[in-house]
């Protein structure tokens, strides 16, 4: 029996529940049941930062039981943008043990009166003093939590520093490179003094049909190492889109003034960093997959940097998005995102949008305290990710105001900042040319979402009667032709969110563009092996377009802000200055007919909210119910 | 005739833990890492992944330290296997393997890999050959490097 804990920081009380079969259907796990338990544990219009806005951690409800079921989400009231719906989610080895320690949910509420650590082992949950660990960046809180509870084997979900002084886009850090990002959810745990959840489980999981569970196990297994993407993702891991997304002109360069680096030639790519930095191969909980590398740097200027990453984010939002070409700054910068818990793709946003800035005059160095912000300037870079965790000079600014910052430098400094749902746009992407994953991100409820917006097969000029099989309605081949595009958006959106709810990991599903690998049908197997259920493909699709609504729902109860809102950031409208795709752009016309198209397909109104015959048809009519 | 055992190449194991997982299902017929037969010692600051299972060593300590004889190597495939009828979980046994192979359950439980009649599952899920199956007389084909590198398995 799946089971929910209802932590108090407050009064150190724990009141645990059994989740109703009812509603473990209707919402599965991790984003699902964690947007149910938000919409009912939330009062209307709190302060994301007050002590009764819930911290709400949810493992998958596949998550321990199958093949790359490795991911848990954490969400609350968002403190990063406009304070709407915070979710992010995250791999490791965290969400099984948690599962395996007897919980699916964590519903964290109050606020500690020290700093404070959760300890759940098998059942039980303890609270400890963690002021020991206050101040401590993540790799050395880990080994202290290792000595202080004297168990190597203990999985860690912790803040950095960033979190602690509540840098608004704060993660939730977990490893030594695993990360709960976006939305400010670290800020969130520091705002309730809570420095870590630490967990250790060794309880078994009980499927209804074994024996058909280890045959699913097998075959899935299978069905992932043998598909085309398999022995690229398990070399180079995402790192592996750099290249093809640089030459294929949908590069974020210098803050989206370009979109194609020819600096990065012969510097930046997955093959240098495999001969010269890899050390290791890492993997998730139970993935074949491993594509986390660990490096090392051995030599120049930052020899003896060492950490374990990087991703794609990473290598695409501190190379080209702020003009840099040296790999060596990219490993240097993510060792220090990754120890103080910040967010790639907010902070290396803010800094290009900095670095524009001053390359346009409208800041100078009295703006900056002294820095020198031209493009690439790696010293900078660095000294502003210093700034954002300890909350000192620019950086600090930044980290405290994120998208408010840009009260401060006047009227001009707006133009050039990509924001949506007041969250940085996610600055490696430049997706303009893309018709379905430009829709399909900036309609995400967390805003700029690539994690559920993105529609990778988009990109490969499939066959029409291919993507016909898979969407079930005909979607043109072509990159920016808008037909079709509104359904596949939406269909992408209920995948990722169906994926998130389950625990599995998106790269062993159709998601990245492999069409071999896990598909509704697949999941659906699983979930009968695991429940005893009898669900089918079109009823999970209904269950991922239950979760989004409701998501939308929680949006506009807090914010208000439906269509207008619905818009990719200013540049996206102007065309794009290089070969490949030179002159691709959005038309605003073409854009809002599509949204329209896209509201229809999703039962909302004209203004981007759903419709009473919706909530009723998605059995939403009666929310918030109360049930947990 | 041939006996075949386990080669382990921890510098391969990525620590996912998929054998942990197909030996629980195995054997326990439920996903739990604490129930395999195969155990994981993740150092996860050194990035460095410890598999541990049952070497089936030529003259295993663990059977001279049983007093209840309950340990018992096969002379004709050289297998070693725990009788859990007769083992009272004294864990001496633990105390005797060199490879800390031996798996202690939190119920204190003592469990050693039985090798699945000679087709482990583990191995078959194993996506990087840091666990393998192979001749005792010949190791693992080729040298470390080409036995565990890119192993896909169709």
């Amino acid at each position: 029996m799946e089971r929910v804990a209802i932590i108090d920081l407050s009064t150190e009380q724990v009141v645990c529940k059994d989740i109703p079969d009812e509603l473990l259907r209707m919402y599965l796990g991790g984003e699902g049941l964690n947007t149910y338990l938000l919409y009912n544990h939330v009062a209307p219009g709190i302060d994301p930062l007050s002590p009764d806005n819930p911290l709400i951690f949810g493992a998958g409800l596949i998550s321990g039981y199958d093949v790359s079921s490795s991911r848990f989400e954490v969400t609350s009231k968002s403190v990063e943008g406009e304070g709407g719906f915070g979710t992010s989610n995250c791999g490791g080895h965290w969400s099984a043990e948690l599962k395996f320690a007897g919980f699916q949910h964590l519903v964290i509420k109050g606020k500690a009166s020290r700093p404070t650590y959760l300890w759940i082992h098998d059942g039980e949950i303890e609270f400890r003093d963690a002021s020991f660990l206050w101040g401590h960046d993540t790799y050395e809180c880990q080994e202290l939590i290792q000595d202080d509870l004297g168990d190597t084997q203990v999985k860690i979900a912790m803040i950095g520093q960033a979190g602690e002084n509540l840098v608004k886009f704060a993660n939730i850090m977990h490893g030594l490179k695993r990360a709960a990002g976006r939305t400010g959810m670290g800020c969130i745990m520091g705002s309730k003094l809570l420095k870590a959840i630490v967990v250790r489980g060794r309880q078994g999981l009980i499927p209804h049909d074994p024996d058909k569970l280890l045959e699913i196990y097998s075959n899935h297994y299978r069905q992932i190492t043998s598909t085309k993407i398999y022995p690229v993702i398990s070399r180079y891991g995402t790192l592996t889109i750099f290249c093809v997304a640089n030459q294929s002109g949908t590069m974020s360069v210098r803050n989206n003034q370009s979109n194609y680096f020819e600096e990065a030639e012969g510097h930046l790519d997955d093959e240098i960093f495999e001969e010269q930095y890899k050390t290791k191969t890492l993997a998730c909980y139970a993935c074949p997959l491993r594509c986390s590398h660990r490096y090392r740097i051995n030599s120049g200027p930052y020899a003896g940097v060492w950490g374990e990453g990087p991703e794609f984010y990473m290598m695409a939002g501190f190379g080209p998005a702020v003009g840099n070409a040296d790999w060596e700054l990219i490993l240097a910068a993510n060792t220090l995102i990754n120890r103080y818990g910040l967010d790639v793709g907010s902070s290396s946003g803010y800094i290009a949008w900095l670095m524009e800035l001053w390359q346009r005059g409208i800041i100078n160095e009295k703006d900056t305290g002294g820095l020198n912000l031209e493009w690439g300037n790696k010293e900078s870079i660095l000294t502003l990710l210093h700034q954002m965790s300890k909350n000192e000079g620019l950086g600090g600014m930044i980290g405290q105001q994120a998208s408010k910052a840009v009260n401060a430098f006047g009227k001009d400094a707006g133009k050039y900042l990509y924001v949506q749902r007041g969250m940085m746009h996610e600055s490696p992407q430049n997706f303009r040319a893309a018709r379905a994953t430009a829709l399909g991100e900036a309609t995400a409820n967390r805003g700029s979402d690539h994690l559920k917006g993105r529609c990778s097969l988009e990109f490969f000029g499939m066959p029409p009667e291919v993507l016909q099989k898979i969407y079930g309605k005909p979607i043109a081949s072509a990159l920016n032709s808008w037909d079709g595009k509104p359904w596949m958006a939406a269909w992408t959106q209920n995948f990722t969110t169906i994926i998130d709810s389950l625990g599995y990991c998106k790269f062993a599903t159709i998601w990245p563009g492999s069409t071999h690998n896990l598909n509704y049908n697949n999941f659906c197997e699983t979930i009968n092996a695991v429940k005893g259920w009898d669900i089918t493909p079109e009823e999970l699709m209904e269950t991922g377009e239950r979760i989004w609504s409701l998501e939308r729902l929680f949006i506009q109860r807090e914010t208000g802000a439906l269509r207008e809102h619905d818009i990719p950031p200013s540049i996206y409208f102007q065309p794009q200055p290089l070969e490949p795709l030179k002159g691709e752009k959005l038309d605003r016309d073409d854009y809002d007919r599509a949204l329209d198209e896209y509201y229809e397909i999703r039962g909302w109104t004209g203004e981007g909210a759903p419709t009473p015959q919706t909530l009723a048809r998605l059995k939403l009519d009666n929310e918030p119910t109360y049930l947990l | 005739m041939e006996q075949k055992t386990f080669f382990i190449r921890a510098e391969f194991c990525t620590g996912c833990g998929l054998c942990q997982l197909a030996c629980s299902m195995v054997k326990e017929k439920q996903p739990n890492p604490a129930r395999a037969r195969i155990s994981i010692q993740r150092l996860v600051m050194d990035g460095l992944m410890l598999p541990r299972i049952c070497l089936n060593c030529k003259k295993p300590p663990c059977i001279d330290a049983c007093r209840r004889k309950a340990i018992t190597k096969d002379v004709r495939t050289g297998w070693v296997t725990i009788d859990k009828e007769k083992c009272n979980n004294c864990k001496l046994c633990i105390a005797a393997c060199p490879f800390s192979a031996i798996v202690v359950t939190p119920e204190d439980e003592v469990l050693l890999c039985d090798v699945c009649e000679g087709n482990p599952k583990c191995v078959e899920m194993c996506p990087t050959g840091a666990i393998q199956f192979a001749s005792r007389a010949e190791g693992v084909a080729g040298s470390t490097d080409e036995a565990a590198v890119d192993v896909f398995k169709s």
